[in-house]
């Protein structure tokens, strides 16, 4: 889809709706069209189109890396919003380090919310290349924990 | 004694295990598992709690796990500890009128402000959440090592079983899980909210590296803790300890 279709404004309302809630991300998607809107400067992008340029309001410096993460193939990515544990217990080992090889299935790590412990496991064996949180970090819906290569 | 469940509960009643969480989970894995089937047994060699804590199970006391479907929708899934901590406010102040209980954040049961009930829930595979329930009835753990005072139902003149408190508990539940099930997180949001203790008080949260103090401003609409800190807002908390500063 060529850049100049571009719904500016439906652009413009998901901003809009993205200030409203508070939220940090909305992703709208029609099947054909997915269009992210994002804050701390993650451009806002449209899939199968060149990446507009738009800031989302209140944008704060890029955190370019983590958005590159994101769209890594061998990125691991959270299914739910909680809080990351890097290891079964306080004080016990860590479950990977970077460099580690890892097989499908593996334990990675813990995230919890609200009590539910959800291991998050490795969805193909390779290498650990980047550990994308540290221990006891929030992290949200979708976002990249760590790339196996 | 293993009591009568009403439907859709199917009971496995084990003298001893190393875990409920563990043995539904692994009842799940292989497929020997259907929805809300329920896995108590009378004692748990290896009882967890949350980080790794050790969860006491003394015989009397009761240690189950359900056996949830969830549709593989992981994001939703803590949900269910909320709908079950409303149901088992309810069932416990049926069992004991005229006994204050009351709902801590996330799943923990007070009962007379002591905490009487805790829960695990734990995904199992795609399709199924494990939702471990550990309720004091009998005996309360030693004081030593605890992070909250607690108390046993028994010690507040119940004079029933694990397995009456288990039945009373599923008669509570089967509602409060087809009305989330047919309308989503918000009922249960106010259901949890209306029989909260401290909301808009003090309260402490300690985190893993950190201990945070504000006051509890209600849940937003995942279930988290909304931490209201004098100067710099309001903190989403999404694990943690939540305590009660004495007033």
């Amino acid at each position: 889809m060529p850049t100049k279709n571009i719904d500016s404004e439906l652009v413009r309302s998901l901003a809009h709706l993205l200030d409203e809630t508070n939220l940090t991300e909305i992703e709208y998607d029609t099947g054909s069209l997915r269009i992210r809107v994002a804050r701390q400067g993650v451009p806002m992008t449209v899939h199968h189109a060149a990446p507009v340029a738009v800031a989302a309001p209140a944008a704060a410096p890029a955190a370019a890396a983590h958005d590159d993460a994101a769209n890594h193939p061998g990125a691991v990515t959270s299914p739910m919003v909680g809080v990351a544990y890097m290891a079964p217990e306080p004080g016990a080992a860590r479950f990977i380090e970077i460099g580690a090889m890892v097989t499908e299935g593996q334990t990675l790590m813990l995230i919890e919310a609200m009590k539910t412990f959800n291991p998050i496991r490795a969805t193909r064996g390779g290498k650990v290349t980047r550990i994308l949180v540290t221990d006891g970090q929030p992290v949200e819906f979708g976002e990249p924990l760590i790339i196996v290569e | 004694m293993p009591p009568l469940l009403p439907a859709p509960f199917s009971l496995v009643w084990l003298d001893g295990i190393d875990s409920t969480n563990d043995e539904a989970r692994r009842r799940a894995l292989s497929g020997a598992a259907a929805d809300c089937l329920v896995v108590a047994a009378a004692e748990q060699s290896a009882g967890r709690g949350r980080r790794g804590r050790v969860w006491v199970s003394p015989p009397g006391n009761l240690h189950c796990s359900l056996v949830l479907a969830t549709g593989g929708d992981l994001a939703k899934a803590a949900q269910a500890g909320f709908v079950a901590a409303v149901a088992l406010v309810d069932a416990l102040s049926g069992l004991l009128p005229g006994r204050a209980f009351a709902a801590k954040w996330p799943n923990d049961v007070l009962a007379e402000g002591r905490k009487c009930a805790g829960m695990l829930l734990e995904p199992a595979g795609e399709g199924w959440l494990v939702l471990g329930l550990g309720i004091d009835v009998a005996a309360a753990p030693p004081p030593d090592g605890m992070l909250y005072p607690a108390t046993a139902l028994a010690d507040l003149g119940y004079g029933g079983d694990a397995g009456d408190v288990l039945a009373a508990f599923c008669a509570a539940f089967v509602p409060r899980l087809a009305q989330w099930r047919a309308e989503g997180f918000a009922p249960v949001r106010d259901a949890w909210l209306a029989r909260a203790r401290g909301l808009g008080a003090a309260t402490v949260v300690r985190l893993e590296g950190e201990t945070l103090t504000g006051a509890f401003a209600g849940l937003d609409g995942d279930g988290a803790l909304l931490l209201d800190q004098p100067g710099t807002g309001v903190r989403r908390i999404l694990a943690g300890d939540v305590f009660f500063p004495p007033v």
